[in-house]
């Protein structure tokens, strides 16, 4: 049997379950709505956008497609509005020491896990943003990224990151890869970045990651080009946003920087081992074709075809399987039973933190469009 | 006062656990299946972090002011780190052969010691701010003793940070925690390597 959810086939059954959605996604994107007849369109497509790709999910009764159209568009529409705001707030996508001195660059969540050790032990933030206050600020962002770990284990990184769609993406326009076989103990070098990183930030008392690796201050903001650490430091990160963002993703079909080089990835991944939700392989009804394992964009499906904790629960082994071997489970409940149902609780929080952390920059953006090229 | 080295050691303590644990962790999570071995490993990393700090020490009290390493010891020291470090990436150190004879049992059984003794040697020859701190008050304390001392409970002090580090081992798959130190260490060591190449 595969695993379709329980609405699938059924329209009365999706558009109900849908209703819950549509209501976070009036909830928490009406916020802001200035009257202006841009923002009004913004909102009511953001909302119709989010609401009609989950009830295409449950009632196609496959998630992945669904879930990578959504995440895709609002990692690029997250890009356009954030560039604008920083455009709007401080004149340039570029920061300079003086932003960096009055504490304002917005917190992203990969830093997590470079503030970690310095606020633990010495009590210090090691990051020039603004605690409370402001666009992005730091403890929102960590009461927000750390509290859906906690339900969502990795699933975050395929719901929630802003920036994840960027090489989810680009590992989807090719129809085969190029680059057939990628070594699967690639998948630990994020593990190694992420403890390295976390110590050598500790050590310095800067995020370093931030400072010298991430490729996605491409799409944010980045260092203004002032000396020669500064030149260096924007070639670096557009070698890395090239090869494993993009060329590396076009290559394989494997988002490459989430599973092998984010160090955020490798901390999210911990959180796998304490959240309610996880993808198991019921190996009573596996047939070992290893379509999940071929399928996993992320490298977490091990040989004998048993996801890894490394699993960001994206949902493609469980719609590629074609026996419903892999299938969603809830900790503590019985395994083969319910796996449907599991799949579509965890459906409900996942889908919600991608709107909450992403739904309001989408309307903001297509708003942005809106006035540049029509009002 | 001898009892600052204790005091300096305490409070700086996390700086050091950030500045050579990716080293120790590195070392340990590339070689070692089990937490005794885990433990092992750290204790020679210190031994040669314990030499280091009484060179220091020797060091401070007979030029009776602290030390200031010219440029390229401290790029040289940083580059061999490095390179030590890609080694480690991509050799396995030799386990104990404690029936074995000859000069080539005998280099297997003190070659993985030596090493990783050298690795916390050079590492902590290095003068870094804590140990700046600690030898200006060893460099005023008068006697080669009070400063041996001085400097050993600044080790004392500083080690205990480093103690949680081998429970890594701990990890259930011991094949990926390998992985990771062996990729750990490759990122070590290019930047060490990167550091030395900019300080020179």
């Amino acid at each position: 049997m595969k695993n379709n959810l329980y609405s699938s086939g059924s329209i009365l059954r999706s558009s109900l379950l849908t209703l819950p959605m549509v209501l976070i996604s009036l909830l928490m994107l009406s916020q802001g709505l200035t009257g202006h007849l841009a923002d009004t369109i913004g909102f009511v497509v953001t909302v119709a956008f989010y609401s009609s790709l989950f009830f295409l999910m449950l009632y196609k009764g496959a998630i992945d497609k669904w879930r990578a159209i959504a995440f895709i568009v609002s990692a690029v529409l997250f890009s356009v509005s954030f560039m604008n705001n920083l455009i709007n707030l401080r004149g340039s996508v570029t920061y300079s020491d003086e932003e960096i001195m009055t504490c304002e660059i917005p917190f992203c969540h990969i830093v997590t896990t470079m503030i970690l050790i310095p606020a633990a032990i010495k009590q210090t933030i090691i990051f020039p943003g603004s605690i409370a206050s402001g666009f992005a600020s730091i403890s929102s962002m960590l009461v927000i990224v750390i509290g859906s770990s906690i339900i969502l284990g990795r699933g975050f990184c395929s719901w929630g990151c802003f920036y994840g769609g960027w090489d989810d993406g680009f590992s989807r326009v090719t129809r085969k890869p190029i680059i057939k076989r990628v070594n699967a103990a690639y998948r630990w070098f994020a593990f190694a970045m992420f403890i390295v990183m976390a110590l050598w930030s500790a050590a310095t008392l800067m995020p370093e990651y931030c400072s010298w690796l991430c490729p996605f201050k491409l799409v944010t903001e980045r260092d203004a080009i002032v000396d020669t650490e500064t030149l260096l430091k924007n070639v670096v990160m557009l070698i890395t946003f090239g090869t494993l963002v993009v060329a590396l993703p076009l290559l394989t079909k494997k988002r490459i920087q989430c599973a092998t080089f984010c160090p955020m990835g490798a901390f999210e991944s911990l959180f796998n081992k304490i959240s309610l939700f996880h993808v198991v392989n019921n190996e009573s009804k596996c047939i070992k074709c290893g379509k999940c394992q071929k399928s996993c964009p992320l490298l977490a499906i091990s040989k004998d075809n048993k996801p890894l904790i490394n699993c960001a629960k994206c949902g493609r082994c469980v719609d590629e399987c074609p026996t419903g071997a892999m299938q969603m489970h809830i900790k503590g409940t019985p395994l083969g039973k319910h796996f449907t149902v599991a799949r579509l609780l965890f459906l409900y929080p996942a889908y919600s933190l991608m709107i909450t952390l992403i739904g309001s920059s989408v309307a903001n953006a297509i708003s942005l469009i809106l006035k540049t090229f029509i009002f | 006062m001898i009892i600052d080295g204790l005091f300096i050691g305490l409070s700086v303590g996390a700086s050091c656990l950030a500045s050579c644990g990716p080293l120790v962790m590195s070392v340990i999570m590339k070689n070692t299946p089990t937490t005794t071995g885990a433990y092992a490993y750290l204790f020679k990393f210190m031994s040669g972090r314990l030499v280091a700090y009484f060179l220091i020490a020797l060091l401070t009290c007979l030029l009776c002011h602290s030390l200031s390493l010219p440029k390229y010891v401290i790029a040289i020291t940083t580059l061999f780190v490095g390179l030590m470090m890609i080694l480690n990436a991509f050799f396995k150190m030799p386990s104990y052969c404690l029936n074995g004879r000859g000069i080539k049992s005998f280099v297997r059984q003190h070659l993985s010691w030596a090493y990783v003794s050298i690795l916390g040697f050079i590492s902590s020859i290095n003068v870094c701010p804590p140990v700046i701190a600690v030898a200006t008050s060893s460099a005023t304390s008068g006697s080669i003793i009070d400063s041996l001392a001085t400097f050993t409970l600044f080790f004392i002090g500083s080690s205990l940070y480093m103690l949680p580090l081998p429970l890594i081992s701990l990890v259930g798959d011991k094949v990926a925690l390998q992985t990771i130190g062996k990729f750990a260490s490759i990122i070590v060591g290019v930047m060490f390597i990167i550091k030395a190449l900019l300080t020179f």
